[in-house]
């Protein structure tokens, strides 16, 4: 009994202070790639070449002081960033870093990570309507939208993967994958994967919820200090589990040349991460209908095509 | 619909075109530099405040106190009295005060002085947070500065 | 200003001042004092009653639709701006552009001085484009009072200003791409602009409000290390501008994002009076550097790009086709470029113009600026009138962007390429 209280207690700090570092840690990388594409050195002051910017950045958001407009929501507005968070460090529960590094190896891992994923969409929305102020609300709205839409050509990407394995236990999801990675069986829902994930974690060319040119900062505009500093760590987490489920679905978690082990998870985890902030720093944003139809009319007929292909040639094989 | 189906093929090779162009980008040297601590020098013709030049034959100034600059001035940066020496000769300034929070840095002063004994410093870093530091009194600045000259000549 | 009644006007407001004063400070003999202060304190206190009324009335009806005030402070009015939106979800109903946050006075300031000492406000008119402003003023001076320029002066006044006709364009380049929202254009735009800066702190010694013109020549020669810089940078700047088609002009999401975004029709350009890349793109070949050839202009080789979509991305391809006309005029005019004198000796430093009425315009980055003198045959001018082009270009956006998306305002706004201090003076 003691043994397992302590094994949950470990694995919860263990787990909240990996999700924090590296979410600093991501931070401090989407500086430095931001800062080398566009010809910058990025943060160099704090620490070696700035490592520990991004430290001193949340020492400071931490000792800030915590605003409340006058109109505010009050209660929805303390409870919207630590729900935004919450996700976070629930989905880091079925994670398949290495073969005996999952904290908790559930029968329905895959289900449990979007279901808890769609969670994130409450926070933002109680965010944006809590501040009472008009670009909150409209960064709330296309949030919401945004998000909802893209879980359908997302689900549906995941399901022909679910599919061809035939299990939703995330280690077996793994282990099926140390002959071929799924990104060679399937391709198209690699990418809508990849899309769908960018859409989901707010980020650029799908970054309308916070469009700084049009919104100012979306949904957080009013907030500040330590609130604004959990919807920053939980977006950089996002990004962080985004690639982490990509890498566990498609590129075949810890398997690698050599030796396997949860260097090549971390690895490709990284890879992925380095992607997604070179496609921010590249692309324009979309405009909210464009988003939409880009979601209806082309990924989510290619999804569902992708899955009908899926089940026929399972079917002529089998 | 094959229009479409081009299109999407299109756009998805300018997206990759453009993050190879980024990417090249990447590579090249950054071209910012760590401002304190690596320093910049201004183009020798760089339009700092005013000051009086300090003429190396006779070690100090040469305003006259003609009170040019001061009626040119666009928005009145200067506040001159002068009067003539009683020992007779030309008239001397007694009082020079020069506001660079009111300057525009037009340099029509400097055009406009007879004896060119105004300029521009080649200072760049002149801000502060004292709205006092902008008032300059040139006369102490002119002593200031000699006597720094003074020290380095005698080092 | 004037206090001006125009019949059949449908909007008749006070431009600048707060709507209920009744004092026209432009008017000769007006003076701020006594009535007129307590007059100016009254009315805004009127004016914040009013406002009130109006924001507790759209509390009370729980209505559909929505007023959004986009700015004075928001990162995509480039300044202070303010856009008031009337809004039903994401689209717009009704834009009402409320200017005046900016302004300074520039053209009493004319008057207040003599010619000499307005020299250095027309480059903080619009601080993008200073060198050109500086030569739209020292141009309408030059009329009045009939001085000659020395053929190097013209070649440095054509090399000056095509830089900063490049620079002006750069910087709207990224700020534009910032407001489609691409970030990393805008930083590489400023690496090249920054170059520009460079060889303007070389020639003037300031960076980015001048007074390196004077009547009849300049302040001070080009010096040769400066004409090799800019020889230099010319072919960096074609490669960098060849990268930079491939990484925006040809992407699929900045071409969905402008294409067919805020079409300005000829006509509708025509009667708003737009001028500039504005009015080019929407078909009408209009370059004053063309029609109306100042300095020695007609003696290059170029030509006026134009497009005939009117649309956001036309305005862009049409910039970015200027940023090539304007690298071939510096080509051509940095090869043949003449020794001399850079400044006219017998311009004189004090001078009464001719009583009489002036006027100069020159192309700035943006459209046709020109400056409106009267001169009453004294030291001071009696009435300096600055037409800035961001004014009438901004006006059209009320037409423009009815019935867009708000992403779409921010394109617009972007595309026309305003600067505030232009627009307020």
């Amino acid at each position: 009994m003691i043994n397992i209280a302590i094994q949950i207690l470990i694995w919860a700090v263990g787990i909240i202070a990996v999700v924090t570092v590296n979410a600093l840690a991501l931070v401090y990388l989407e500086r430095k790639v931001s800062a080398h594409i566009q010809c910058r050195l990025g943060p160099m002051q704090v620490g070696f070449h700035g490592l520990l910017q991004t430290v001193a950045d949340a020492v400071k958001l931490v000792s800030k002081e915590q605003i409340i407009p006058k109109n505010a929501d009050k209660v929805l507005f303390i409870l919207a960033p630590i729900l935004a968070f919450f996700p976070v460090i629930v989905l880091f529960v079925v994670m398949p870093f290495a073969p005996n590094l999952i904290c908790r190896d559930l029968n329905i891992g895959v289900l449990y990570v979007f279901s808890f994923a769609s969670l994130e969409v409450i926070a933002i929305f109680m965010a944006g309507w809590s501040s009472n102020n008009k670009y909150s609300l409209l960064g709330a709205m296309r949030s919401v939208a945004q998000v909802v839409s893209y879980e359908v050509p997302l689900l549906l990407a995941v399901l022909a993967v679910v599919l061809v394995i035939g299990s939703l236990k995330m280690s077996e999801v793994v282990q099926y994958q140390h002959k071929i990675w799924m990104i060679f069986l399937q391709p198209a829902a690699f990418l809508i994967f990849m899309m769908g994930g960018l859409a989901d974690t707010n980020r650029s060319p799908f970054d309308i919820p916070e469009a700084e040119s049009e919104l100012i900062a979306g949904f957080h505009t009013e907030y500040s200090g330590m609130r604004f500093a959990l919807f920053f760590l939980s977006e950089y987490s996002n990004v962080f589990l985004v690639s982490c489920i990509a890498t566990a679905l498609f590129l075949g978690g810890w398997y690698g040349p050599f030796v396997n082990g949860i260097h090549w998870f971390v690895i490709k985890v990284y890879a992925l991460v380095f992607v997604m902030m070179w496609v921010r720093w590249t692309l324009p944003r979309l405009r909210p209908d464009q988003l939409m139809n880009f979601c209806w009319k082309i990924l989510t007929p290619i999804a569902i095509l992708n899955l009908l292909v899926t089940g026929v040639v399972l079917k002529l094989v089998h | 619909m094959f229009k479409n189906i081009k299109e999407i093929f299109t756009g998805a090779w300018s997206i990759l075109v453009g993050m190879f162009i980024t990417f090249k980008w990447m590579l090249k040297r950054p071209v910012t530099i760590q401002y304190p601590k690596q320093p910049t020098r201004p183009s020798p013709v760089h339009k700092g405040r005013i000051r009086f030049v300090i003429f190396p034959a006779t070690g100090t100034h040469d305003c006259i106190a003609c009170l040019k600059c001061q009626n040119i001035c666009p928005s009145d940066c200067f506040e001159i009295k002068g009067d003539k020496p009683a020992e007779g000769g030309k008239k001397r300034p007694n009082f020079f005060t020069y506001n660079f929070s009111n300057c525009s840095l037009c340099s029509l002063c400097i055009e406009a002085c007879p004896t060119k004994t105004l300029e521009h410093s080649p200072e760049f870093n002149l801000a502060s947070e004292n709205k006092d530091d902008y008032f300059y009194n040139f006369l102490n600045d002119v002593e200031e500065r000699k006597k720094k000259v003074d020290a380095t000549v005698n080092r | 200003m004037y206090g001006m009644k125009i019949d059949n006007h449908p909007k008749l407001d006070r431009l600048l001042l707060p709507e209920y004063s009744n004092f026209h400070p432009l008017r000769k003999g007006f003076k701020f004092e006594g009535d007129s202060v307590d007059d100016m304190n009254r009315t805004w206190e009127i004016e914040r009653e009013a406002d009130q009324k109006v924001s507790s009335t759209v509390l009370e009806h729980h209505r559909r639709d929505y007023f959004v005030n986009m700015g004075p402070q928001h990162p995509s009015t480039h300044g202070v701006l303010r856009l008031l939106l009337h809004m039903d979800g994401e689209t717009i109903l009704e834009i009402d552009p409320v200017i005046g946050y900016a302004h300074r006075a520039d053209e009493k300031m004319g008057e207040n001085g003599n010619y000499m000492q307005f020299y250095p406000y027309p480059s903080r008119v619009d601080y993008l484009a200073g060198m050109i402003y500086n030569w739209g003023y020292v141009g309408t001076v030059e009329r009045a009072i009939g001085i000659e320029i020395t053929e190097r002066a013209q070649y440095i006044r054509v090399i000056v200003s095509e830089l900063q006709r490049l620079a002006s364009h750069l910087m709207w380049y990224g700020a534009f791409l910032m407001d489609v929202g691409s970030f990393t254009p805008f930083l590489y735009c400023f690496q090249d602009r920054e170059e520009i800066l460079d060889m303007f702190e070389m020639c003037d010694g300031s960076r980015l409000t001048y007074n390196y013109f004077r009547f009849g020549g300049q302040e001070r020669d080009l010096s040769p290390e400066m004409l090799d810089r800019a020889r230099k940078f010319i072919p960096m700047m074609k490669s960098h501008l060849k990268d930079y088609e491939k990484l925006v002009q040809k992407n699929i999401i900045f071409r969905k994002r402008t294409e067919g975004v805020g079409v300005i029709t000829k006509d509708m350009a025509i009667q708003y009076g737009v001028t500039g890349a504005s009015l080019r793109a929407s078909g009408f070949a209009y370059d004053v550097r063309k029609s109306e050839p100042y300095g020695i202009y007609n003696q290059f080789e170029w030509d006026v790009p134009t497009a005939t979509t009117g649309d956001a991305y036309g305005r862009f391809a049409v910039r970015v086709q200027e940023m090539w006309q304007s690298l071939r005029i510096l080509e051509q005019a940095l090869t043949r470029i003449p020794e001399g004198p850079y400044n006219n000796p017998a311009a004189p430093k004090r001078f009464k113009p001719n009583p009489g009425e002036f006027y100069f315009c020159v192309e700035s980055p943006r459209g046709e600026m020109g400056i409106y003198l009267i001169s009453d045959g004294t030291e001071n001018p009696y009435r300096i009138k600055m037409r800035t082009p961001c004014y009438s270009n901004l006006q059209v956006i009320k037409d423009v962007g009815r019935k867009n998306f708000l992403a779409d305002v921010v394109c617009i706004l972007g595309s026309l390429d305003i600067v505030v201090p232009d627009v307020d003076r």
